[in-house]
């Protein structure tokens, strides 16, 4: 048994080199904070490892993993908004201040950076949904299992989330076209 | 729009629409429910998407991870002499025990003669076996000398799934614990062989290691460990730790106090 355990223990090494960049990828965009990200994933870890006695193998393993990882980021949010955080002006403005300085050569990093200001702008909900289906390219079968939705529902709530992306994503182009 | 159209789209976007439901997808736009334009740009958005680089995690993240396992490992490998303990306990704290470990052992032999005997499957297991604790000591080596931190760790890892006689193995784990420069791959090299302490040459080169190091964490991790095995030998080291200039003085009150209880 404790073999086993231990046996278990060496796997987790293996589940941290096959997740973790996904996991990172599914909190920075989140949270745009590098820091909390990798916190966060370190603390899902410490969960797999603190629970996996009650992973049964019932479904995916990944499902399993992002809804620790769900739970996890759903604490430090409310935490976050207790302290009275607020979204970062510095962080949303740095493209527009970047773009002063940035040589035109920049315009592929200069659209993924609209494209998180974009995403930062939509409800967390919809933010969520598009990070795990769009960014991680999860399945919509997992994200309905993950969510308690039937796979149609995943996939009106992306059509959504796509659009309102797609109109905040079009109104910060312009913008930052005037400047 | 209705929520139907919505799903469709988002299969179209994807391009995962079957036959029937493409045909039922440009109905829909012949009869106008779903404007092409609108579904065109935001096909246009995921594009976007997909050319997004991926952030990517600092090597950081990695070592506190490996850090992390290093120390869960230990903490289970503390508990399992009370299993084994207790196992002892059973057999050997009585005669019917010794005698029911005896006959254990010779049923043990006798199946393992029936299963191996006439043939040389027994044989050929060995030599593989040995074949890849050969191959995981090579690649521990060489994953020990890595610039990356992680590597190195993971190299420890690794040495724990290796036969624990084995001189190469632990020369070069005190090769690490002497010499790394980095304190996290120093301790997770000091928790390995800490499980070998009761090995007297082993215990030798961690009384040895006491003044080699200059990380406060060290230092410290090692008083500790030295209290655990109540080794007096290495009292001489930590007296010379006392006596030095760049011991810091919070470290000199924890050997001070650890000097005590060994003694």
């Amino acid at each position: 048994m404790l073999q086993v355990k231990s046996g278990q223990l060496d796997q987790l090494g293996l589940l941290f080199e096959r997740h973790n960049r996904s996991l990172y990828g599914f909190f920075y965009r989140l949270t745009t904070d590098t820091n909390a990200s990798e916190d966060l994933v370190q603390n899902v870890f410490l969960r797999i490892m603190k629970y996996r006695h009650t992973y049964h193998g019932d479904g995916k393993f990944t499902t399993w993993m992002y809804h620790m990882a769900r739970n996890l980021f759903a604490d430090h949010y409310k935490k976050q908004k207790r302290m009275g955080y607020k979204e970062d002006v510095e962080t949303t403005d740095r493209y527009f201040k970047d773009e002063v300085n940035a040589e035109s050569s920049r315009i592929q990093q200069e659209e993924i950076d609209l494209l998180q200001q974009a995403l930062d702008r939509l409800p967390l909900e919809k933010k969520e949904i598009l990070v795990l289906s769009k960014f991680q390219e999860m399945r919509y079968k997992e994200i309905a299992d993950l969510m308690g939705l039937t796979e149609s529902a995943v996939k009106v709530r992306i059509f959504r989330a796509l659009k309102e992306l797609r109109e905040v994503y079009e109104k910060l182009e312009t913008r930052s076209s005037i400047y | 729009m209705e929520e139907q159209y919505m799903s469709l789209i988002t299969d179209y976007i994807d391009g995962t629409l079957t036959a029937d439901r493409e045909r039922e997808f440009r109905q829909y736009v012949d009869e106008g429910h779903i404007v092409m334009e609108e579904v065109e740009a935001m096909k246009q958005m995921q594009g976007v998407i997909s050319a997004a680089e991926s952030p990517e995690p600092s090597e950081a993240m990695s070592e506190g991870f490996y850090t992390m396992l290093a120390e869960a490992k230990r903490k289970e490998k503390v508990k399992s002499p009370g299993f084994l303990d207790q196992l002892s306990q059973a057999f050997f704290s009585t005669v019917f025990g010794r005698m029911a470990f005896g006959i254990s052992l010779l049923v043990i032999g006798v199946l393992a003669g029936m299963s191996f005997g006439g043939s040389n499957d027994g044989s050929q297991m060995l030599a593989l076996t040995e074949k890849v604790a050969e191959m995981q000591q090579t690649m521990m080596f060489s994953m020990l000398e890595e610039e990356s931190v992680t590597e190195r760790l993971k190299g420890i890892q690794m040495s724990n799934e290796l036969p624990r006689s084995n001189k190469k193995v632990t020369d070069a784990l005190f090769m690490t614990l002497n010499n790394d420069e980095s304190t996290n791959v120093r301790i997770a090299a000091l928790q390995v062989l800490e499980g070998y302490a009761d090995d007297p040459v082993i215990r030798e080169g961690l009384i040895n290691s006491i003044t080699r190091q200059e990380s406060p964490l060290m230092q410290v991790a090692l008083a500790e460990l030295m209290v655990e095995l109540e080794e007096k030998k290495s009292i001489d080291q930590f007296r010379q730790l006392l006596e030095s200039e760049n011991t810091p003085d919070e470290v000199k009150t924890t050997l001070e106090e650890s000097i005590g209880k060994i003694m």
